[in-house]
C-alpha cells in the first residue's frame, strides 16, 4: 500500500504483517511508542512497516468474534514521528483500520468492525472513517467499510 | 504506563483531532464492557437479519476479492487456489448457473468450464470482462495477479 510522506512530498510503500514476538521486544525498547504492546501479545496484532527502511510505523490489536461475524479493535498506535502537526507520514491509522476492515470482508463479516473509544475521540471517527454509534461503541460495516477501504487502502 | 495516563500525556501535546488521527484509545473507565459488547452483538444480529439478498451477494463478492488479495500476498502456491477455483467461487457467490454467467461474459460454456477446471488458461480480456461483470468490486488486477501467480510457480 502507499502512504504519503509529507516531508518528501512523495508516496512511500508500506505493508502490513502480523507482529512477531521479536517485534514486541523491539517496540518496547524503542522511543517511538507510548503504549506497552507486550500486553497485547496474546491478541492478534498487526504492524505496519515502511518497506524501504523496515521500521514500524504503527500497530493495531484486534480480537476476532467469529460467532458474531466481527472484528473488534482493542488498540491502535502510530509511531511518535507520525503524530501531530509535524508528522512525516499521513494516514497510518486509517490504513491500519482499513486493513482490519478488509480482513472482515475476507472472512465473510461484511466488513463489520467494532471498537470502544475514548469519548472525546468519537466524533473524529464518525466524521473521518464513517463509524456509527451503537450504545457506547462504534461500528462500521458494508458500504461505509467499502468507502473506508477505497479512501485508505491504496495499492 | 496505564492507558489513561498515556491519554492524559498525549492531551498535553496534541489536540483531540490529532490524537484521533493517529490512535485508537479504548475507553476504560466509564464504559461497562460487558453491556457494550452485548449491545454490539445484538446490533450485529439485527443487521445480519436485515441484510437484503443483494447486500449478501455484494458482501460475498467483496469477501472473495479480499481472499484473492490475501492469497496473492502468500508466498506459497496451491493448485486448489487458482484463477479457475476463484472464478467458480465467484459464480457460487452470485448464486447463478455457469450457463448464465458464460452468456453474460460472452464466453462459450465449454471454455468457461475448462478455465474453471484449470484445463485452459484465462486471458487478460476475460479479466476485464470479469471486472465489469462484478461492478468493479473485483478488479482486473485482482484476476490478473492470480494468472501471474500460477505462471510464476510453473516457471520457477
Amino acid at each position: 500500500m502507499q502512504l504519503f510522506n509529507r516531508k518528501k512530498d512523495d508516496w512511500i510503500e508500506a505493508k502490513i504483517e502480523k507482529a512477531t514476538q521479536e517485534d514486541f521486544a523491539l517496540v518496547k525498547s524503542s522511543d517511538e511508542f507510548f503504549f506497552d504492546w507486550t500486553k497485547e501479545r496474546k491478541r492478534m496484532v498487526f504492524k505496519m512497516l515502511e518497506v524501504s527502511k523496515g521500521n514500524i510505523l504503527g500497530l493495531i490489536s484486534i480480537t476476532d468474534f467469529p460467532e458474531e461475524l466481527r472484528f473488534h479493535i482493542n488498540l491502535l498506535e502510530s509511531s511518535k514521528s507520525n503524530v501531530g502537526k509535524n508528522k512525516i507520514i499521513d494516514g497510518i491509522a486509517g490504513s491500519l483500520i482499513a486493513h482490519v476492515v478488509s480482513k472482515a470482508f475476507g472472512k465473510g463479516y461484511n466488513g463489520f468492525v467494532s471498537l470502544i473509544l475514548k469519548t472525546n475521540l468519537i466524533e473524529y471517527y464518525i466524521k473521518m472513517y464513517g463509524f456509527i454509534r451503537v450504545g457506547n461503541a462504534l461500528v462500521i460495516e458494508g458500504e461505509q467499510s467499502i468507502k473506508l477501504i477505497k479512501k485508505y487502502y491504496k495499492s | 504506563m496505564r492507558i489513561d495516563k498515556i491519554y492524559q500525556k498525549l492531551k498535553e501535546q496534541y489536540s483531540e483531532d490529532e490524537i484521533a488521527e493517529s490512535y485508537m484509545i479504548p475507553e476504560t473507565g466509564t464504559v461497562k464492557e460487558d453491556e457494550t459488547q452485548y449491545a454490539i452483538s445484538k446490533y450485529r444480529e439485527e443487521r445480519l437479519n436485515q441484510m437484503s439478498d443483494h447486500e449478501k451477494v455484494v458482501s460475498k463478492i467483496i469477501s472473495l476479492k479480499f481472499q484473492i488479495v490475501e492469497h496473492v500476498k502468500e508466498q506459497s502456491f496451491s493448485f486448489h487456489k487458482t484463477f479457475g477455483s476463484f472464478l467458480l467461487e465467484y459464480i457460487k457467490a452470485l448464486g447463478r448457473s455457469r450457463k448464465e454467467i458464460s452468456k453474460e461474459l460472452d464466453l462459450h460454456y465449454t471454455k468457461l468450464s475448462r478455465i474453471i477446471n484449470d484445463r485452459e488458461e484465462p486471458s487478460i480480456e476475460l479479466c476485464y470482462r470479469l471486472e465489469k461483470h462484478s461492478g468493479e468490486l473485483i478488479n482486473v488486477l485482482n484476476w490478473w495477479q492470480l494468472i501471474k501467480k500460477k505462471e510464476e510457480f510453473i516457471l520457477s
